[in-house]
C-alpha cells in the first residue's frame, strides 16, 4: 500500500475504518474516513474530561459555569438594550415617519451588527490560531499523513476541529443576546429559524479564511514559528480589547446611550460579513424574504468560494505545507538580527562571570545567561507576560489622562506627594510581581526534558535555585524601577500641564528620596514574591511539557498567587505605609512607625526568602527528569 | 538457562558467588573510576535494580547490555546522579556520589539516548553553557570547542539555532559539549541511536581515542556489534540483576558453544522467547 506524493494513491487504496471496503468508491471511503477521524477525536476529548484528573474536571466545571453566567448576563443585556433603543426610537418618530411606515425595530439592528462583529472578531482571532494548530501542529499529524487515510478526510476533520471552538465562542457571545433581541422586538418564527442558520454561518467564514491564510502562509513560514507569532498577536489584540473596554466607563461619562448607538451604526460596513448576517437576520425577523435570501446567498456564496477550492486542492497543499514544515528543520536557521547580548559572537559570555555577575560562581552565571537568552527568544514566553504588563500600560495611560488626586487635585504638596509615589510603587510592585512570579514559578519546569543536563552537572541544588531566583529577580528590579519612574513621570507631566507649569518646574515636583525608597520597598517585596513562586514551582514541577502554558497547572498557579499574595500584602503595607504617611505631622513618633514597618517588612522578607530558597533547594534532588 | 559465574580476568577482580565482582575487594591502585556497590532501586513494589555491583577501570570501555526494561538506563541514571538509589554506594573517581556529589559530577559527562537540547540556543552557545556549568574557562572551552567542531564537521553550523539541527547534529553537539570540559568518565546511553554509519564510525573512533587517553567509558547499547567491537568488558543485565560480566573472550569461554555475543546474550536473557517470536512470524 503506497501513498503517492500527490495523494492519488490514497484515493484508491485508502483504508475504510468501518469495514465497508470494496463496495464503495473513493468519495464514500473519504466520507467514512472523515467520520471515523471525527469520532476518534470526540473519544479523545471525552476521555480527557471523563477520565481526567479531578482538578481538570473541576476546572472544566468552573469554566462551564462561568460561561453560563456570562451567557445569561449577555442575554439580559441584549434584551435590555434592544427594548431601550426601540422605545427611544419609537418616541422619536415623527408623524411623517409613522405615516411612511418606518419600523422602529430597524434602529435596533445595530445590536445585531455589534453582536455579530464581536463574535466574528473573536472567531477570526481564534480561527487562525486554531486552524494553524489543527492543520499543522497537531501531534497526530505525522501518523495520519503517512497512513493510508485520505488526506482530504484528514484535512476536513482537522478543519472541523478548528471550526468547533469558533462555534463555542459564537454561542457564548451571541446566542442569548440575539434571543433577547428577538424577544424584545417580538419577532416571529422566521427570525428564530434564521437565527439558527446565522449562528451556524458565523464562525464558518472566519475559519475558512483563517484556514486559507494558514495554508498559504505555511508555504512560506515554518508553522511553529508562525504559531509563536500568531500567539503574540492574539494576546496583543486581546489586551487592546481589554484596554478599550477599560476605557468604556470613561466613554459613558462623555456620550449618551443614543450617541454610542449612533457611533456604532456609523461603524457598520456593507463589506463586513457581520453586516451580511445582520441584514439576513433582521430581514428574516421583519418577514422581508427577498432581502433575507439575498444576504444569505452572499454569505453562503463567499464561504463556499473560500472553502470549496481549498478543499479541492487541500490534498496537494496540505501535503506540501506539511513537507515544508519538516524540511524547515533541516534548513539553516540563523538568528543574527537579535538583541546584542544574544549574538553568537558573545556565546563565550555564557560561561564567563563578569559585570554585575562577576562575583557569582561560573555555573550560576551560565544558568542566568542561558535563561536570559532563551526566554526572550521564545515568543510563547513573551505572550505569557503580556497580560500583566498591560495593567502597567493601562495605569500609565490613566495617569496621563486621569491622574490620581488627593485633596482636590493638589498632588504636588509635601504631604500628598509621598502617598501617591508609594501608591505608584504599590502598583509597580503588583505588575512586576505578576510578570516575574510566572518566570520564577516555571523556572524549574521550563528546563523540561533538559533537566538531566543540570542534574548531572557539578551544580549544587542551592546554586541552581540561586540562579533561577536571580533570573527572575534581576529583571524584576529593572521593571519595577522603570514602572515607578513611568507612573510618577506620567502623573507629574499631567500635573504640570494642568497647572500650566514649565518642564523644569514640573521636574521640581519629583521627590527623589521618595522614589528611591519606593523602589527599595518594591525590590524587597519582589525578592519574597520571586522566592515564594520559585519554591512552589520546585515543589510541583512539570517537566513533561514544552509550553509555558502547560507547565503551570491551575493548582500550582493558585497556590503561588495565594502564598505570594498574602506575603506581598503584608510586606507592601509594612514598607510602603511609613513612606506614604511617615511625614504626616499628626504622627507623634514617626521613627517608631518607620522602625515597625521596616522591621516587619525586612524581617518577613528575610524569613520568606531564606525559607523558600531552602525549601526549593531541598526539593531539587528529588525532581526526576 | 543460567550460565555459571564468569571467572575474573584480573587477579584483583575476585569473583563473587553471583558473578559480580566482590564488593569488598579494594581497588588495585586506586584505578577504579566507577564503582557501584549493591545498588538497589525500587519503585513501590517494583525492583528496577537488584543489588547490582560493578567496577570499571580508568581507560576502560565497559559495555552494558540487556533487553528492554532490564535496568540499564536506570543504572546509568543512578551512576550519573540523576536518580537516587534506594540503597547502595556509588563512587566516581573515588568520590562518593551521595556525600561528595559535586566532585563526582565534575569529572563525568553523560550523553543520553535522546538529545534534548535548548532549541533556542545556537550550538556554540550550548557548548559554552555546558562548559560554564563545569567551570571550564571560556578561552579553554573556545579552543577545545574549535577542535571538536572541526572533528565532528559542525563548524559551519555552530552559530545556527539548535532547532534547525538534525538528530545526528544534536547528538554531535551533545558529544562536543560532553567532551569540552575533558571528563574522566563518560556515560553513554545508546550512543549511536539515530546516527548515520559514517557518524557512528566517527563516534566509535572518538571513544577509542578517549579510552586510549585514559577516559573511562561506560555505555549501554542494544547493538551487540558495537559492544563486541568496542568494549573491553561487557556486563549483561536482566531484570535488574547483573547476570554476566567479563571480556568477550571470557564470555566466549564461558559459553564455549556460542561464537557470537548475540548468541550469548540471547541465551542469557531468554533466547527461547525470540525463537518463539520467529516461529510465530514464520
Amino acid at each position: 500500500m503506497s501513498v503517492g506524493a500527490e495523494g492519488e494513491a490514497d484515493e484508491t487504496t485508502a483504508i475504510v475504518p468501518d469495514g465497508a471496503s470494496g463496495a464503495t468508491g473513493p468519495a464514500r471511503r473519504r466520507r467514512s474516513a472523515f467520520w471515523w477521524l471525527v469520532r476518534s477525536r470526540w473519544t479523545i476529548f471525552w476521555n480527557t474530561i471523563a477520565r481526567g484528573a479531578r482538578w481538570r474536571r473541576l476546572t472544566y466545571g468552573i469554566v462551564a459555569g462561568g460561561l453560563v453566567v456570562i451567557c445569561l448576563a449577555l442575554g439580559v443585556l441584549g434584551w435590555g438594550l434592544t427594548s431601550g433603543l426601540k422605545l427611544a426610537t419609537t418616541l422619536d418618530l415623527s408623524a411623517a415617519d409613522i405615516a411612511a411606515g418606518v419600523d422602529p425595530r430597524s434602529a435596533t439592528d445595530v445590536i445585531l451588527a455589534t453582536a455579530f462583529s464581536g463574535a466574528m472578531l473573536l472567531a477570526v482571532m481564534v480561527g487562525f490560531t486554531v486552524s494553524l494548530a489543527a492543520l499543522y501542529l497537531a501531534r497526530d499529524l505525522d501518523m495520519l499523513l503517512v497512513s493510508p487515510v485520505s488526506r482530504r478526510a484528514v484535512f476536513a476533520s482537522k478543519l472541523l476541529g478548528g471550526i468547533l471552538p469558533g462555534f463555542l465562542l459564537v454561542g457564548v457571545i451571541t446566542v442569548l443576546p440575539l434571543i433577547g433581541h428577538g424577544m424584545a422586538n417580538e419577532y416571529g418564527a422566521s427570525y428564530w429559524a434564521a437565527l439558527v442558520v446565522a449562528l451556524v454561518l458565523t464562525p464558518v467564514l472566519p475559519t475558512a479564511f483563517g484556514a486559507v491564510a494558514v495554508v498559504f502562509i505555511v508555504r512560506r513560514v515554518p508553522a511553529h514559528r508562525l504559531g509563536e507569532i500568531v500567539g503574540l498577536i492574539v494576546v496583543a489584540m486581546t489586551l487592546a480589547i481589554v484596554l478599550l473596554l477599560g476605557s468604556a466607563n470613561r466613554l459613558q461619562e462623555t456620550m449618551t446611550f443614543q450617541q454610542v448607538m449612533a457611533y456604532l451604526n456609523r461603524a457598520r460596513s456593507p463589506y463586513s460579513p457581520a453586516e451580511w448576517l445582520t441584514r439576513f437576520l433582521a430581514a428574516s425577523g421583519r418577514h422581508d424574504t427577498a432581502t433575507a435570501l439575498r444576504w444569505l446567498a452572499i454569505n453562503v456564496g463567499v464561504a463556499a468560494a473560500a472553502l470549496v477550492p481549498l478543499y479541492a486542492v487541500s490534498d496537494r497543499m496540505y501535503q506540501e505545507g506539511w513537507l515544508r514544515m519538516h524540511s524547515a528543520n533541516l534548513r539553516r536557521v540563523v538568528r543574527r538580527g537579535i538583541l546584542w547580548w544574544q549574538r553568537p559572537e558573545r556565546a563565550a559570555d555564557l560561561g564567563r562571570p563578569s559585570g554585575l555577575l562577576a562575583r557569582l560562581p561560573a555555573p550560576v552565571v551560565a544558568m542566568i545567561r542561558k535563561d536570559a537568552r532563551l526566554i526572550p527568544r521564545d515568543l510563547t514566553n513573551a505572550a505569557q507576560v503580556l497580560s500583566p504588563l498591560a495593567f502597567g500600560v493601562f495605569f500609565v495611560i490613566q495617569q496621563l489622562l486621569y491622574p490620581l488626586r488627593i485633596g482636590g487635585g493638589e498632588s504636588g504638596t509635601v504631604y500628598t506627594q509621598p502617598v501617591l509615589t508609594m501608591f505608584a510603587a504599590f502598583v509597580a510592585t503588583g505588575v512586576a510581581s505578576m510578570v516575574f512570579s510566572r518566570v520564577a514559578l516555571t523556572g524549574i519546569s521550563v528546563e523540561g526534558k533538559r533537566w538531566w543536563l543540570l542534574r548531572s552537572a557539578p551544580l549544587s541544588a542551592f546554586q541552581l535555585v540561586l540562579a533561577k531566583f536571580l533570573v527572575a529577580f534581576l529583571p524584576y528590579g529593572v521593571l519595577s524601577g522603570a514602572l515607578i519612574l513611568l507612573f510618577e513621570g506620567a502623573r507629574l507631566v499631567r500635573t504640570a500641564v494642568d497647572a500650566d507649569m514649565g518642564l523644569v518646574a514640573g521636574l521640581a515636583l519629583v521627590h527623589v528620596p521618595s522614589i528611591l525608597y519606593a523602589w527599595f520597598a518594591s525590590l524587597v517585596v519582589g525578592a519574597g514574591v520571586v522566592a515564594v513562586s520559585l519554591a512552589v514551582g520546585a515543589a510541583r514541577p512539570n517537566l513533561k511539557w514544552d509550553s509555558p502554558h502547560e507547565m503551570m497547572t491551575p493548582d500550582v498557579g493558585c497556590l503561588s498567587i495565594l502564598f505570594y499574595g498574602a506575603y506581598a500584602g503584608v510586606t507592601s503595607i509594612a514598607l510602603l505605609l511609613p513612606g506614604a504617611v511617615g511625614g504626616f505631622p499628626m504622627l507623634a513618633h514617626p521613627w517608631a512607625f518607620w522602625l515597625a514597618g521596616l522591621t516587619i517588612g525586612l524581617g518577613t522578607t528575610a524569613v520568606v526568602v531564606g525559607g523558600s530558597l531552602w525549601l526549593a533547594a531541598g526539593e531539587v534532588p528529588f525532581i526526576d527528569g | 538457562m543460567t550460565l555459571p559465574p564468569i571467572p575474573a580476568h584480573d587477579p584483583d577482580f575476585a569473583p563473587h558467588p553471583d558473578g559480580a565482582p566482590h564488593p569488598d575487594v579494594p581497588p588495585p591502585d586506586g584505578d577504579w573510576m566507577v564503582e557501584a556497590i549493591d545498588l538497589v532501586k525500587t519503585y513501590g513494589e517494583f525492583e528496577a535494580v537488584k543489588g547490582l555491583t560493578l567496577r570499571v577501570r580508568r581507560g576502560e570501555i565497559f559495555g552494558f547490555l540487556g533487553p528492554n526494561g532490564a535496568g540499564k538506563t536506570t543504572t546509568i541514571r543512578i551512576l550519573t546522579g540523576l536518580l537516587q538509589p534506594t540503597s547502595g554506594v556509588v563512587r566516581i573517581g573515588g568520590h562518593d556520589l551521595a556525600t561528595d556529589s559535586l566532585a563526582a559530577r565534575a569529572i563525568t559527562s553523560l550523553i543520553p539516548d535522546t538529545p534534548y537540547l535548548y532549541d533556542k540556543l545556537t550550538g556554540r552557545e550550548f557548548i559554552h553553557f555546558v562548559a560554564g556549568l563545569y567551570g571550564t574557562p571560556p578561552d579553554v572551552a573556545e579552543r577545545r570547542m574549535a577542535e571538536l567542531l572541526d572533528v565532528f564537521d559542525l563548524t559551519d553550523r555552530a552559530d545556527d539555532l539548535i532547532e534547525g539541527y538534525s538528530h545526528g547534529m544534536r547528538q554531535k553537539t551533545l558529544m562536543i559539549a560532553a567532551l569540552v570540559h575533558d571528563p574522566k568518565v563518560l556515560f553513554l546511553d545508546e550512543p549511536t541511536v539515530g546516527l548515520d554509519p559514517r557518524s557512528a564510525k566517527l563516534m566509535r573512533d572518538v571513544y577509542r581515542q578517549l579510552a586510549a587517553r585514559g577516559t573511562t567509558i561506560l555505555l549501554s547499547t542494544h547493538i551487540l556489534e558495537i559492544a563486541e567491537r568496542m568494549c573491553d568488558r561487557i556486563g549483561i543485565i536482566d531484570h535488574g540483576e547483573l547476570i554476566a560480566l567479563g571480556t568477550m573472550d571470557e564470555l566466549r569461554h564461558l559459553a564455549a558453544h556460542h561464537a557470537t555475543l548475540e548468541d550469548i546474550f540471547l541465551e542469557l536473557t531468554g533466547g527461547s522467547a525470540f525463537a518463539e517470536i520467529a516461529r510465530v512470524l514464520e
